[in-house]
């Protein structure tokens, strides 16, 4: 083998893709041939250098919204006022099916709500969902603003309630997506905020019971006149409250004191 | 993808949903084929739109990420190139007068990896010198460099031979280095035994 030859095959030979008998050849003149050696190290790392720069390049947020949003690509999602509704299907398979009882059982039959074991309360699954979003088992689209994210969700129960839309701006959190539950024709709204320290999930759904979760602190600020109530798993903290026919609970790792302090400046007496 | 026993809006859904998993990728491909990012925005959603428009032509099982660049790619040149297939390699107009003689001159003054840049700025020159090199060697550097698909898949997308992706990488990457040069080094153990 010449260096002409051996120069067609290093590309091959440096993507793994030369034959045996090709491979053996190019080796043995690579091994003895300093121009060709050079060669196939300058293109190892030309190799190496393209891909780095390619995992860098990743399409644009609204991009993916706008796709999503294609009524020629996903027609459920477009057309229907429920706006994202089908691409929420694949929280229904991430969820454990004791939890998506708990859910269904819940908002079904709100009467047992106090009965029902407490491990298994809506309040501790929105802790749960909390994390599973945090682990990146509960795709949401990352929507531009928040504006954005509550006309989306609102528009997913047809405007019949919207998401609190809380600006937590001053505490350095925007809300950059959100997603929908739907359990048993009920819709749960989730408003997902990041930015600095721990992220949060604000979770908004009609109130058709009026409980408190189970094993939850009750919270009075009298100078509001409202009640908050605060409950916890592990390091995974809640706080709950009603608003205007709304229940509003607000999940987040943060120290409970903030958490709560947070719900509190910027609840308005309903 | 198991689309047994599934109706055709189940599969529809489930394809799609497999498909936008491959968004990144098709949108880094489509990025260096047309350059510039809105042309690589229409792109990619045209190539969804087609893509569910023709998914019952899908097999379930093959390689969907290479499927659906071949259609991405199909799409970019009906749209810029109006239907003009690959051009032989003879043919091509491209000079290449200094052809091999390239290697032998550039390894003797190889800054050696002390010469890298920064990282960064490595990244920029990288997409500035793929986007000066000519599409069809662009292409294959793309596909395999970037996208990491076989030279069976890149192939596939570009309806040409094993054997052309083979030639194109390898002249492919001369170009590219050509471009680079100076910005990135490696070692060659005996030229710098040589140098002390
Ligand atoms: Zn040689």
């Amino acid at each position: 083998m010449n260096c002409i030859e051996a120069e067609m095959l290093i590309a091959a030979m440096v993507d793994s893709e030369l034959s045996d008998l090709e491979r053996d050849a190019t080796e043995s003149h690579v091994k003895n041939c300093l121009r060709c050696q050079y060669i196939y190290k300058a293109e190892q790392e030309l190799k190496r250098q393209v891909r780095l720069t390619g995992s860098r390049i990743t399409a644009p947020a609204d991009l993916k919204e706008k796709i999503l949003s294609d009524p020629r690509i996903f027609p459920g999602m477009a057309e229907s006022p429920r706006g994202w509704k089908g691409l929420f299907r694949p929280v229904r398979v991430v969820f454990r099916p004791a939890f998506a009882l708990a859910f269904l059982v819940l908002l079904v039959l709100p009467t047992f709500y106090l009965m029902w074991p407490t491990a298994q309360s809506v309040s501790l699954a929105a802790l749960e969902t909390h994390e599973q979003i945090l682990a990146g088992d509960i795709p949401f689209i990352r929507s531009g603003t928040q504006d954005e994210v509550r006309e989306r969700l609102y528009r997913s129960v047809e405007k019949r309630f919207a998401p609190m839309g809380y600006d937590l701006s001053p505490v350095g959190l925007r809300a950059v997506g959100g997603l929908v539950h739907e359990v048993a024709s009920q819709r749960i709204l989730v408003t997902v905020y990041e930015g600095r320290g721990p992220s949060l999930s604000c979770f908004t759904f009609l109130d058709t019971d009026g409980g408190a979760p189970p094993n939850a602190h009750l919270f009075f600020d009298p100078e509001k006149k409202m009640s908050f109530y605060t409950f916890s798993n592990g390091r995974t903290n809640g706080v709950m409250q009603r608003v205007a026919g709304r229940v509003c609970i607000l999940v987040s790792k943060m120290p409970m004191q903030e958490l709560l302090a947070l719900a509190r400046s910027f609840a308005q007496p309903s | 993808m198991a689309w047994k026993g599934k109706s055709r809006v189940e599969r529809r859904e489930s394809f799609s949903h497999e498909a936008i998993g491959h968004l990144d990728h098709l949108y880094r491909v489509a990025f260096h084929l047309a350059k510039e990012q809105p042309e690589a925005r229409d792109l990619v959603q045209e190539t969804y739109a087609r893509a569910l428009d023709s998914f019952e032509q899908f097999s379930p099982g093959t390689n969907m990420k290479a499927w659906l660049t071949r259609i991405l790619y199909n799409f970019f040149l009906d749209r810029y190139h109006q239907n003009k297939k690959w051009v032989p390699l003879e043919k091509q107009s491209l000079a290449d007068e200094e052809g091999s003689n390239y290697w032998e001159r550039v390894a003797g003054d190889d800054p050696g990896p002390e010469g890298h840049i920064l990282l960064k700025e490595l990244n920029v020159k990288i997409s500035e010198a793929l986007k000066k090199i000519p599409e069809e060697f662009r292409a294959p550097i793309v596909l395999v460099d970037m996208g990491e698909l076989s030279y069976a898949e890149a192939s596939q997308v570009l309806s040409c031979p094993l054997g052309t992706i083979r030639s194109r990488l390898s002249r492919g990457r001369r170009y590219l280095h050509k471009h680079l040069r100076g910005y990135m080094g490696v070692e060659v153990q005996e030229r710098r035994k040589r140098q002390r």
